[in-house]
């Protein structure tokens, strides 16, 4: 049996042993992910609203800068965040840098581009005579909005997906501010390469597939979640 | 040309430019209360950049717009912002629930047919199980009710602006703009459409404003014949007077189906 063979029943072992190391990191690569995906979007999706519909001077520089964060290399970002976090830096006195939170940080520098640049290309794609025929049909603006979104839909699923892809998966921007902490910062990325180094590649292969496997069920979700109804909109509550 | 008490609208001296283009140029225009008006003109006259200004999706550079004599957002001229979008809420939102503008292209939710129709109803507060029976019975009329459960990205152009005339018959509403609605239709769609058109007028007292490049359309429908020509009104009549006795030697040539120079 080769390397593949073996980390491949390494892994299922893993899993179903409860390896608390392994569970662990999946943990914190969850955690980590998900509030960095949480926080972009709460951010990033009004935000790509604004720059769809919204017209003023320097609208295209803009852009420009969110189209090229979008492929911000992660340990690039990393490093500008390990800079503002380290003790010498701005906010060095928050004594954040090795936590979580910094993973946050970082992972939101790399997944806020991706939410905003995406949405603003979804909802321009999006029929824009939507707009207007929900307002000759009686909506108002914000309900207009909603039914444009509601267009965009598929459009906004895929910016979800995709930040998720690249945040969990990253390592460069985790491997430099939070450290590789065992029990703390230690993730499913930053783990597999540990393992890597050491040479014991079954437990990295481990970690590699237990990787995939996550991201394939967090997008069956998502797209669970995306599939939405044969509603216009939901206006039964609005009036 | 003055403001009588048959006008549902009346259009003083509306301008709109894009860019260095003038479109619209000093449009004065009476609709009468519960008549078909339609808007004869050649490719890119204004007709639908007028039909919007008129339905409160775009706003006008200058000029106004009244609507049983009121001036939808005029009290904030005192407060100095003259320049309302009209799409904005407040105003104009009791407003446009009066009225529909049915587009020249036919824009349709990615949703099952049904809904596209029900959503202008639900947004008026009417029952989901009213709203469906109203729409279905819209769809029966416009000969598209084996579709209603289909997507509505599915239909054909004829269908799809079948689908716009079954929204107008749902709503209902006080005040109807068609932007060229026969350009996809075939001739029954298009004898069931003017049917309705006169039906609703007739039994709801309802107003339309029709905008066409088909003369015989608008001999067919028109109670009133608006002439646009390059972003003017060169004239307005009663249809017979229009066709029969236009004042303008440039009408007197398009209704008589020769060429304008
Ligand atoms: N949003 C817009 N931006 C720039 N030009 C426009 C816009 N809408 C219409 N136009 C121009 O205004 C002119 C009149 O357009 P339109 O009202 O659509 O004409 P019609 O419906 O009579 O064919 C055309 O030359 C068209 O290209
Ligand atoms: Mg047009």
């Amino acid at each position: 049996m080769g390397d593949i063979g073996r980390g491949f029943v390494q892994a299922v072992r893993l899993i179903v042993s409860l390896d608390p190391g392994t569970y662990e990191a999946l943990g914190t690569s969850l955690r980590v992910t998900m509030s960095a995906l949480f926080w972009s979007a709460l951010a990033g999706f009004p935000l790509g609203i604004l720059l769809a519909f919204s017209h003023f001077r320097g609208k295209q520089g803009v852009m420009n800068v969110v189209y090229t964060l979008m492929g911000f290399p992660p340990v690039v970002a990393g490093l500008l965040v390990y800079l503002l976090l380290s003790r010498s830096g701005p906010l060095g006195p928050l004594g954040l840098l090795y936590t979580p939170t910094a993973m946050v940080i970082a992972q939101i520098t790399l997944a806020l581009p991706v939410i905003v640049g995406l949405s603003v290309l979804g909802l321009r794609g999006a029929d824009k005579g939507v707009f207007d025929l929900a307002l000759t049909l009686g909506a108002t603006r914000a309900q207009a909005s909603i039914a444009l979104l509601r267009e965009a839909r598929l459009a906004i699923l895929g910016a979800v997906i995709t930040a998720f892809g690249n945040a969990i998966s990253e390592v460069g921007a985790a491997m430099l501010v939070g450290g590789n902490i065992q029990g703390a910062t230690r993730t499913l990325t930053t783990a597999l390469v540990l393992e890597t180094r050491q040479g014991s590649f079954d437990r990295a292969i481990a970690l590699g597939i237990i990787l995939l496997l996550v991201s394939f069920l967090v997008n069956v979700v998502l797209s669970r979640l995306g599939e939405g109804t044969s509603e216009v909109g939901n206006v039964r509550h609005i009036n | 040309m003055s403001v009588t008490s048959t006008d549902l609208i009346t259009v003083r001296g509306v301008r709109k430019r894009f860019g260095a283009r003038e479109v619209l140029r000093d449009i004065d225009l009476n609709i009468l209360a519960g008549s078909i008006t339609v808007i004869l003109g050649t490719n890119g006259a204004g007709k639908t950049t007028l039909l919007r200004i008129l339905g409160l999706l775009e706003p006008a550079d200058e000029g106004t717009v009244a609507y049983d004599g009121v001036v939808p957002g005029a009290s904030t001229v005192a407060y100095g912002t003259s320049t309302r979008s009209p799409s904005q809420d407040g105003h104009f939102l009791p407003l446009r629930r009066q009225m529909l503008l049915a587009f020249q292209h036919p824009a349709i939710f990615s949703s099952s047919v049904l809904s596209n129709v029900t959503y202008g109803l639900q947004l008026r507060g009417v029952s989901r199980a009213e709203a469906e029976e109203r729409s279905m019975a819209a769809l029966r009329e416009t000969g598209i009710s084996d579709r209603a459960r289909q997507h509505a990205s599915s239909l054909s152009g004829g269908e799809a602006a079948r689908l716009s005339v079954a929204r107008a018959l749902a709503l209902q509403p006080r005040l109807l703009f068609l932007d060229e609605p026969s350009a996809s239709l075939d001739p029954y769609g298009t004898k069931l459409l003017e049917d309705l058109l006169m039906h609703m007028r007739d039994d709801l007292g309802m107003t339309a404003v029709v905008v066409t490049q088909d003369i015989f359309e608008a001999r067919r429908v028109a109670d009133q014949v608006a002439f646009l020509h390059q972003g003017r009104i060169i004239e307005q009549a009663p249809r017979d007077d229009f066709f029969t006795n236009p004042r303008d030697e440039q009408t007197r040539r398009f209704a008589a189906g020769e060429l304008l120079v």
